[in-house]
């Protein structure tokens, strides 16, 4: 069965409260685990993997992309976004500190491709990256859900 | 011309700036550009003339494929990938 190619709003958090970054990683994905989309084990790889590899998912200023390899610790296929009320340090030199967490959980090497395009088409323009970081309501989150799926 | 985008997993970021490339380079016309994924790990199977990457990652490259990378800071502002990637398709052009 392929994937819904939608983001919910049950998936997004707007600022939630972070102590470290491996936390905000924990936060930020609790929403996935909540809807069996995740196991904890998916939780765990995601930090094991900057462990290991370093702060590199920080992909942009203030922008965390938590993901580990595809597994059976992932049921199926989703995304969350939370965004933080205060930034966390995740030790990458460029981009820190990060106040939005992308969670990126795949069952394959393709099944998230399609919602990956629209989250990246989102993150395309700093105009919605703005209104994303100052949202505060669950009216918002909303619109931005809408517009993430609507693929604009 | 082949473009390589490395992540440390193959499936996040490196595909994030392999469709923000994709859209540049189609923006621009190039269609003789293909642009794939790879894991850092695998970079020796992955022959291309140009790497993209991380500043973490780049530090970790085998050192005679560090002239053909370019670092990217930002994954997803398309005209920052823009002002390093046209220089260097510019350059392998000549």
């Amino acid at each position: 069965m392929a994937t819904n190619p939608n983001l919910s709003i049950d998936q997004v958090q707007l600022k939630v409260h972070a102590d470290d970054w491996e936390d905000a990683i924990k936060v930020a994905a609790q929403p996935l685990v909540d809807s069996d989309n995740i196991t904890d084990g998916y939780v765990n790889a995601m930090i094991q993997s900057v462990k290991k590899l370093g702060p590199y998912i920080v992909i942009a200023p203030g922008l965390a992309l938590g993901h580990a390899r595809p597994s059976a610790d992932v049921h199926r296929t989703g995304f969350a976004i939370a965004t933080l009320r205060d930034p966390v340090k995740f030790g990458n030199k460029d981009n820190d500190p990060v106040d939005l967490v992308v969670i990126l959980a795949s069952v394959s090497d393709t099944d998230h491709l399609a919602l990956l395009q629209k989250i990246v088409a989102f993150l395309n323009e700093p105009s919605n990256l703005k209104v994303l970081r100052n949202a505060t309501t669950s009216v918002e989150a909303q619109k931005i859900v809408n517009q993430i799926n609507g693929g604009n | 011309m082949k473009i390589i985008a490395v992540c440390g997993l193959g499936v996040g970021s490196s595909v994030i700036a392999k469709m923000n490339i994709e859209s540049i380079v189609s923006d621009e016309g190039k269609d003789d550009v293909t642009v794939d994924t790879i894991d850092l790990g695998s970079i020796r199977s992955a022959p291309a003339d140009i790497y993209v990457t991380t500043r973490e990652l780049f530090d970790n490259f085998p050192e005679e494929y560090k002239a053909k990378t370019i670092v990217l800071t930002n994954f997803v502002d398309k005209n920052d990938i823009k002002a390093h990637l046209d220089p260097k398709m510019a350059e392998l052009q000549k």
